[in-house]
């Protein structure tokens, strides 16, 4: 015999965890609730129609057992300049659909104005003593040295009361972040508490601390450097302004009370963060990495991660990161031949495993040979030993050496993106120099993505953009608008291409067919993640090997599109996993839920890849 | 800076520093959401659910002066503003319905493992036809203590009632369990005619 709730137990049905967009739905809503209770008057109203039913309850709690456990309280007290002054509202950081990325919360402190404490020493004692018991402040003198007098042995108000007379000041804070309960109590009581009030302060807050908080950036009292810096030009002493990330960049529009509009996409930002700690958990010794997900028509970002993204020292790897990125350059390599001349369409190469100069000799990954075959197949295999050749062609010894500098130059490699975000790296293409010598396998090295070159996963992310967008250098950006508190768009950010470059369409046709073939195709280098995805996607996979603590590791990289023409929501997506192996294997599935998260609403599951390509 | 000092702060302490820091409320939001979410899927489904969830949370933001102050988690008290909302909206009570009567037809054909197999759809089918005869109140007591996993204690907070009455309640739900097991009810027959009417 079955019991029967073992029964009812055992038929409960299965439920997905919520989609990510769902979940910020829900949050938004919640937070938009949060908001205008925050500004609304009549639920003000309300609120203080609650607060009438409780005075009385903790008026008799006051009365009868002063500081008893019915009271909440916090025990902070002032401490550095950003709590002894009153720094103005900040506007919010805004994800693309209004989500609240940053905000000032309102916090109130506990202030006594000193001139007003009862000048009869006997009352303002007591009124002292009634505050450490509401403030559950511990009420044994302790040592308290007064600047230009003695130590004395005084309570904790007691001190601060006497530290503030002795410096001058006009008032002293006591709490910071004092509950509604300490503040209704002062409220009840101020008859007896001559010259305490409560101020209202604001505080940053970043509801989702862990969500993109290099992006985000920090705030904080201006410093002494800072003085000297133009941004902060006419910023008073004390006063809390950006000082990394997105509170920097932004931060005239932000000390202003306006709001900033990201591009952001909440949902794809928390898909491609999950993707990337899930992948670089999976696959040690994986250290981080990073990914960025843009439009490739406007330079619009709607996601950007690095991790890691704790610790004290966070680098958004996405823009400050830069190394080599294998493969992933190779369309850059043939687009410079084919932009040359040093090969044209329907050339052909024998890939016979490997490719010599000068003694030394290169090998495709497992050592594959793939024998003859056209640029556009290579792509698709990633073959190296036939972009070895290809950057044997296009060597150029003379200063600012040959095409593949060219190209490389002309989309945006070497030099700085121009993203709104502050400390961009403009990473380096290895290029002859008057002083230094170089050799042609220096640029068959730029020419497989090894070497000196170092380029940013956003760098990489334009040059793909150029190929799905026909040759436009976008400018990309974080920022969307900028918003009065209303809600009012008072400014757009649009800062618009940086440059079109002239692409023959006949080869621009090649590079597009290879990267779609490597996607889709049998023996395709990332076709085993990509090809069943609905959307056509347009990819390269990379490996960067390196040097480790003496020990050879290489870095995973992924760089896909789906363009325009396939979709209306096209979009450019790169990831890179420091340590994290094989490009194919590691990198392209985070891309994969990237996508799956942009197109269908779900990031569905990770699924290492299996191909070898590199 | 630390988004949230309170990380580990109790709910009640949160939903009361939420009275006059009303972001402190998002905490609570962070710890119950996909609980709340997974309850309300399993009874009327992912989509419903989605709409149902966030409005539990905008209420219980509105209500949260009402939230008893000694019960340590929110859980109960959410699951009751959920199964409130399912209550009030008829629509939703339809698709709880409709959601058992799926429950049982997708059980029937993805059956594969031997577990499944010995539960079936038939069971699926005689459980959607128990729940829906049952009385509204011994419904909610039911499966928020079997689907929901609530002790007896944590359902009388969420649906606000005593303790004796959920006792009493979820005995009279077990007599019909019973009743309908015994009595030969699990027959494929009833169960798919039952599905059938219930999709209607």
């Amino acid at each position: 015999m079955i019991d029967e709730l073992d029964w009812v137990k055992s038929l409960r049905p299965p439920a997905d965890p919520p989609t990510a967009q769902a979940r910020a739905a829900a949050l938004g809503r919640l937070q938009r609730a949060i908001e205008s209770e925050g500004s609304d008057h009549a639920s003000a109203r309300r609120r203080s129609r609650v607060l009438a039913l409780l005075v009385p309850v903790l008026a008799a709690a006051l009365t009868v057992v002063i500081g008893g456990a019915a009271l909440l309280l916090l025990r902070h007290t002032a401490s550095g300049p950003g709590a002894s002054s009153a720094p103005g509202y900040r506007g919010r950081i805004l994800d693309q659909s209004g989500g609240m990325l940053a905000l000032d919360r309102t916090v109130y402190a506990l202030q006594i104005t000193l001139r007003e404490l009862p000048s009869s020493s006997q009352a303002g004692a007591s009124e002292l003593r009634l505050l450490t018991s509401a403030l559950r402040l511990s009420r044994r003198p302790a040592s308290c040295p007064v600047p230009g007098g003695p130590t004395r042995r005084l309570t904790a108000i007691e001190c601060q009361v006497a530290r503030g007379r002795a410096q001058g000041a006009g008032s002293v804070t006591i709490g910071i972040g004092v509950s509604s309960r300490v503040r209704m109590l002062v409220d009840t009581h101020r008859r007896e508490l001559v010259g305490v009030s409560i101020t209202r302060r604001y505080v940053r807050t970043y509801p989702f601390g862990t969500l993109a908080p290099q992006l985000l950036g920090t705030v904080g009292p201006i410093t002494q450097p800072e003085t000297q810096d133009p941004q902060y030009t006419g910023v008073s002493d004390g006063a809390i302004v950006g000082q990394s990330g997105l509170e920097y960049e932004y931060d005239s529009y932000l000390r202003a009370g306006d709001d900033v509009r990201l591009s952001l996409d909440f949902g794809l930002q928390a898909a491609g963060q999950a993707a990337l700690s899930r992948a670089s958990r999976a696959n040690p010794p994986a250290s981080g990495g990073a990914f960025v997900a843009m439009n490739p028509e406007n330079g619009a970002v709607y996601a950007m991660g690095s991790l890691p993204s704790r610790g004290s020292a966070l680098i958004n790897r996405a823009i400050q990161s830069a190394g080599p990125v294998g493969s992933t350059f190779t369309p850059v390599t043939a687009l410079a031949a084919l932009q040359s001349g040093a090969w044209a369409a329907g050339d052909s190469y024998d890939d016979t495993g490997e490719f010599c100069t000068n003694g030394q000799c290169r090998h495709n990954s497992g050592h594959a040979t793939y024998g003859v075959l056209d640029l556009e197949n290579a792509l698709r295999v990633e073959d190296n030993v036939f972009f070895s050749n290809l950057g044997a062609l296009t060597n150029n010894d003379a200063p600012h050496g040959g095409a593949l500098q060219t190209w490389a130059e002309l989309l945006g490699l070497g030099r700085t993106t121009e993203v709104d975000l502050p400390n961009e790296m403009p990473g380096t293409l290895p290029t002859p120099i008057p002083e230094q010598p170089w050799t042609v396998g220096d640029n068959i090295n730029l020419a497989v993505g090894q070497g000196d070159l170092q380029v940013t996963p956003l760098q990489l992310a334009i040059v793909y953009a150029a190929i799905a967008n026909g040759g436009t250098i976008v400018t990309p950006h974080v920022g969307q608008d900028i918003q009065s508190q209303n809600g009012t768009i008072l400014d757009e950010i649009d800062p618009g291409p940086r440059r079109h470059l002239k692409i023959s369409p006949v080869n621009l046709k090649i590079i597009r067919d290879g990267l779609r073939a490597a996607a889709s195709q049998p023996g395709g280098s990332s076709a085993d993640v990509m090809s069943n995805f609905p959307e056509p996607v347009y990819g390269a996979v990379g490996t960067a090997p390196f040097f480790n603590k003496g020990r050879l590791a290489d870095d995973a990289w992924y760089a896909a599109y789906v363009p325009a023409t396939a979709t209306g929501k096209p979009i450019v997506v790169v990831v890179t996993v420091q340590q994290g192996g094989l490009g194919a294997v590691t990198a392209a599935p985070i891309a994969r839920q990237v996508l799956s998260q942009w197109f269908l609403g779900t990031p569905g599951p990770y699924r290492p890849g299996s191909s070898t390509a590199q | 800076m630390a988004p949230f000092s309170s990380r580990r702060a109790s709910d009640a302490t949160l939903i009361a520093e939420s009275l006059g820091r009303p972001e402190a409320f998002a905490a609570i939001f962070d710890r119950h959401f996909e609980a709340v979410h997974a309850y309300l899927a399993r009874r009327v489904g992912a989509v419903a659910a989605d709409d149902l969830a966030a409005s539990t949370f905008t209420i219980a933001f509105e209500r949260r002066a009402g939230f008893r102050a000694e019960a340590e988690s929110a859980r109960p008290w959410l699951f009751g503003i959920a199964t409130n909302l399912m209550r009030n909206e008829w629509r939703a009570q339809q698709r709880a319905l409709g959601a058992l009567a799926q429950m049982a037809r997708v059980a029937d054909v993805s059956s594969s493992d031997e577990t499944e197999l010995s539960l079936g759809g038939a069971d699926g089918a005689l459980l959607a036809r128990v729940l829906r005869e049952l009385d509204e109140d011994q419904r909610e007591v039911l499966l928020l203590h079997a689907w929901g996993g609530f002790s007896y204690e944590q359902t009388a907070v969420a649906l606000a009632i005593p303790v004796g009455t959920v006792r009493s309640r979820l005995a009279r739900a077990r007599n019909r369990l019973s009743a309908a097991l015994v009595s030969g009810e699990r027959s494929e027959s009833a169960a798919s005619r039952e599905g059938q009417e219930l999709v209607e």
